[in-house]
């Protein structure tokens, strides 16, 4: 089974003129003005999914789909929100009125997103009749969805109100044989497989990173979250978002060429510094303390960059990380600019590692390689050399 | 991606505005953050009181029609002025306000940042259209928020280093 990665974009596309419509379809029924934040196209598990709804209540309406495309579309507000929509269609209604006015309106939405798709198509896509739920993290995706033991193609569009706060997620899970029947079959195939194991190495690589942070610092931290994106290039920085970040940006060449950024938010850092550098200092990130943040980007990079290089069975160098600290969305800023120079859209593999106590310390990886020279990689990727992230130093000494 | 605020539209409206986007408003504010290497572009017609932001990342399209025209600079500039003229405002009075353009990360090397090609080719197009600069907060290393009074034309602009400017 193989995907297209042409196609991709297109799918990206029609993710967000879709939501793009039915964010539409919202303000129209309520007069809440909205617009489309993002749209991206994940890899990832169900439990990397689920995770990300984890302690947050939200009110959702799941339609399922059938015919050219098969899958589902699941609607998410939070519970606030929910409550505000349904307050301005039916004000002062009862609850099952209300639950009746949000299914009604999850299902104008959805028509709105799924219409592109079935025009593009030039088919028909069946709708369920909406399902009004609530719940968290584990009540996101249907039984079978989840117990399917394969990563998730996910379609997500951030949708936001002008005014109030009135936030919600589009969803978009497509079955994947369905999305590689629609997609036109090319020699530049790559199999959703090897997509699948380059994820995995990315995970094992950041937890190799994670082992490094424990092993430097003595925080026991875990990946928590590990996905790959293909978002729009303009998008990467919104995806990051403006709160503030100390971290690492390191170029890494050969086999495959990009860039590896490490933020941590203001916490995290202090935390980190506290660890490496046990004495009093002036000033913010002095000279000290920026070295301990380098000196663990560049622990953090060989650990994560090094299951790579084994695994593609080439040497992928890094440049010494430059320290940074800014507002995320300005640090990805130059990056971004640079890699727009040449593509339009990129793959970003994407990883959260934090103490099991949430909150206490949290980085987030993001990798970005050159997209040509990623799908190069891709298809000459080796599936049985997948598990050789570990490197044995026997192998590179 | 233009939006145009109507009349009509309450006075707190606030219009944010993306990377590789723009937005034209008769009131209410504009406002776009994360600018690196990005720029700000304020064009704006006081006597009509309407604004423009456009926050584009680099800074030449090069002819390749295929490409988002606010993701640079110039083909930007292009399309702004064309929006904010046919809302209603009057391109011979138009005025300029730029930001942005920092190094946020040392790259190394000797080439110019990509900052500080944006700023160049914003100096380029404008003048090109005879749109005088009349404020700039540009260079350095810091990241900025910006923020435009739709009505004015006025500007400020909010770095990470904690200093704020008007424009």
């Amino acid at each position: 089974m193989q995907i297209d990665v042409d196609s991709l974009q297109t799918y990206n596309e029609l993710a967000r003129e879709g939501a793009h419509s039915a964010a539409r379809s919202l303000s129209q029924l309520t007069g809440i003005e909205t617009r489309v934040e993002v749209t991206n196209l994940s890899l990832m598990t169900p439990s990397d999914l689920q995770y990300e709804y984890v302690g947050s209540e939200f009110s959702a309406i799941r339609i399922e789909l059938d015919g050219a495309l098969v899958g589902e579309t699941v609607l998410t507000f939070d519970t606030d929100a929910g409550d505000r929509i349904a307050e301005s269609l039916t004000p002062n209604g009862n609850e099952q009125l209300q639950r009746s006015s949000i299914e009604e309106v999850g299902n104008i939405m959805t028509s709105g997103f799924i219409d592109g798709w079935a025009d593009h198509l030039g088919e028909v896509i069946d709708s369920s009749p909406p399902v009004f739920i609530q719940g968290s993290g584990m009540d996101v995706l249907t039984a079978s969805a989840i117990s399917r033991d394969e990563q998730l193609f996910v379609f997500r569009s951030r949708v936001e109100s002008t005014a109030e706060s009135i936030d919600f997620d589009i969803l978009f899970v497509p079955d994947r044989t369905s999305l590689s029947s629609v997609t036109r079959p090319t020699d530049e195939g790559i199999s959703f497989r090897k997509l699948e194991v380059f994820n995995s190495m990315t995970r094992n690589g950041a937890e190799r990173a994670a082992e490094n942070i424990t092993a430097m610092t003595g925080f026991q931290t875990d990946v928590e979250i590990n996905r790959m994106k293909f978002v729009p290039i303009e998008e990467i920085p919104v995806t990051v978002g403006d709160r503030r970040y100390v971290g690492t940006v390191m170029q890494f060449c050969g086999k495959l060429n990009g860039y590896l950024v490490i933020l941590f938010d203001h916490p995290s850092a202090e935390a980190v510094v506290d660890a490496l550098v046990p004495m009093e200092t002036d000033g913010e990130w002095s000279e000290m303390e920026q070295s301990a943040i380098k000196e663990l980007g560049n622990i953090m990079t060989s650990g994560f960059i090094d299951g790579w290089a084994n695994v593609l069975e080439s040497s992928i160098d890094h440049t010494p990380p430059t320290f940074v600290s800014d507002m995320g969305s300005a640090i990805m800023s130059p990056i971004v600019g640079r890699m727009a120079q040449t593509q339009d859209h990129a793959f970003v593999l994407d990883s959260t590692i934090q103490t099991d106590n949430e909150g206490t310390f949290r980085c987030e990886m993001l990798a970005l390689p050159n997209g040509t020279e990623l799908r190069d990689v891709l298809c000459d990727l080796l599936i049985e050399r997948a598990e050789k992230t570990h490197v044995d130093p026997s192998e590179v000494f | 991606m233009a939006r145009l605020v109507s009349k009509r539209a309450n006075q707190t409206e606030r219009t944010k505005v993306s990377i590789a986007d723009y937005a034209v408003a008769s009131d209410g504010s504009l406002t776009t953050s994360g600018l690196g290497s990005c720029l700000g572009i304020v064009i704006y017609d006081s006597n009509e009181h309407i604004s423009s932001l456009l926050h584009p990342m680099l800074p030449h399209r090069n002819g390749d029609s295929s490409r988002l025209p606010e993701r640079f600079v110039d083909s930007g500039i292009d399309r702004t002025i064309r929006s904010i003229v046919d809302a209603g405002a009057d391109e011979s009075t138009l005025r300029a306000k730029i930001t942005g353009g920092a190094a946020v990360i040392d790259f190394g090397g000797d080439d110019e940042s990509i900052g500080d090609r944006n700023v160049r080719a914003a100096h380029e197009t404008l003048s090109t259209h005879g749109i005088p600069i009349v404020g700039e907060e540009v260079g350095g290393d810091r990241g900025r928020t910006v923020h435009v009074e739709a009505e004015t034309g006025v500007v400020t602009v909010k770095r990470t280093d904690g200093v704020n400017k008007t424009l």
